[in-house]
């Protein structure tokens, strides 16, 4: 591509507000959604263990995860870090 | 055109598979009815499910396809490789889960670079996929490999009246097979499916990460009020992602105009074990939800008598 577009450089695009959230999650937690005494209890009412056998229950697949972004270089790309959890954009 | 299979009769003669069950992030803690009525039927069925353990974000292709494809490809290999790891297949319910990780693993089926390239990463978790097994929704294995015949012949219909929400991502194969499991299915488990004009329309989700008016509005709020006008019972999905958008545009909608739904949001799996004589109150049906169910229980206990 940089044959034919020479002049072209990668474009830098704000992510949206909506998305910095949940991507926060997806990191701090595994997954979109936190688990707490309420939905446990529920859980429990439907015939479920309280805490669901995901990341949840799993702490070290968050740490698999923080570990495979870091990998990638993503934090760095969209300007997250994973220490504080906080943007630096 | 793509051989369309048709839940017969041999349905009998099929390799049994395993599945773990991949649950996402909505399910578990929005709709445990949902998951709870999953894990009471599919055993019932002949179905061997456990959980997948460890499970985390799917990740959403709607998201990292664009972005970075890479972290779609890596991070859908990290789930799909718990269920490989036990020598299972995965199942999934939610049509936005589906997509996601049924697209990574065919990509990685067909592209030993890009598997190559993923467990250049996942071996900095420790973790290594092999790309060796399937994806399957839920609608496929019910369909497909429990069959019609059987749930029509081991349930009993629940006697109401109900509007279906397929959701964009159940569009996934040109031949819309999963849209049509999912029609038949729920009418062999109720009275009626009452059919609408924004039936095909998007719950808004999408939408609703750019423009959260027009994601509540122009189509959650659209396809509300078509259904309010159909006088139904419930309003049955399968997706856990629509859910999650109809449960927020719902909450938005009654503090911004005091708009009320009143209709129940039901998952398929909850009229499977209805039909099947399972007690509401074992898979928690009347807890959690965007409207009460009691006058669906009623109708099913009236009948049940």
């Amino acid at each position: 591509m940089s044959d034919i577009f020479p002049w072209r450089r990668p474009v830098k695009v704000p992510i949206p507000t909506t998305v910095k959230a949940q991507l926060i999650r997806h990191f701090s937690i595994g997954l979109l959604y936190p688990i707490n005494e309420e939905i446990m209890e529920y859980r429990r009412k439907s015939g479920l263990a309280p805490v669901p056998p995901t990341a949840h229950r799993y702490p070290e697949a968050v740490e698999d995860v923080q570990t495979l972004i870091k990998a990638m270089k993503v934090d760095k790309k969209i300007g997250l870090d994973l220490d504080t959890m906080e943007y630096q954009c | 055109m793509a051989d369309i299979p048709n839940s017969s009769k041999d349905n009998a003669t099929a390799v049994k598979s395993r599945y773990s069950f991949f649950l996402g992030c909505v399910m578990p803690v929005k709709m445990p009815w949902g998951e709870s009525a999953i894990m009471h039927t599919l055993p019932e069925l002949g179905v061997d499910l456990e959980y997948l353990k460890k499970g985390t974000c799917c990740p959403r292709a709607g998201v990292w396809k664009s972005v970075d494809e890479r972290v779609w490809l890596t991070l859908a290999s990290y789930n799909l490789l718990q269920a490989e790891g036990d020598g299972r297949d995965v199942l999934v319910s939610c049509n936005g889960c589906y997509v996601t990780l049924y697209e990574a693993n065919q990509l990685l089926k067909e592209n030993p670079e890009k598997l190559k390239q993923v467990n250049e990463y996942l071996a900095e978790a420790h973790s290594h996929y092999n790309a060796s097994i399937r994806v399957r929704h839920l609608l496929e294995v019910l369909y497909e490999e429990v069959g019609l015949d059987r749930i029509r012949r081991e349930s009993r219909k629940v006697p109401i009246r109900v509007a279906i929400h397929p959701g964009c991502h159940m569009r996934i194969f040109d031949d819309g097979r999963l849209v049509r499991y999912f029609s038949e299915l729920t009418g062999i488990l109720v009275d009626e499916v009452v059919p609408y004009e924004e039936e095909q329309m998007c719950c808004g989700l999408q939408a609703n990460l750019a423009d959260r008016h027009f994601a509540t509005y122009e189509r959650a709020k659209k396809k509300f009020d078509a259904i309010k006008a159909l006088n139904v019972d419930a309003l049955v999905i399968v997706c856990s992602g629509c859910y999650d958008q109809f449960e927020r545009a719902l909450q938005i909608l009654k503090k911004e105009i005091g708009y009320e739904f009143g209709i129940p949001i039901i998952h398929l799996a909850e009229l499977l074990a209805l039909s099947r004589g399972i007690d509401p109150d074992d898979f928690g049906m009347r807890y959690l939800r965007t409207a009460p169910v009691d006058a669906i229980i009623a109708k099913w206990e009236s009948d049940r008598r």
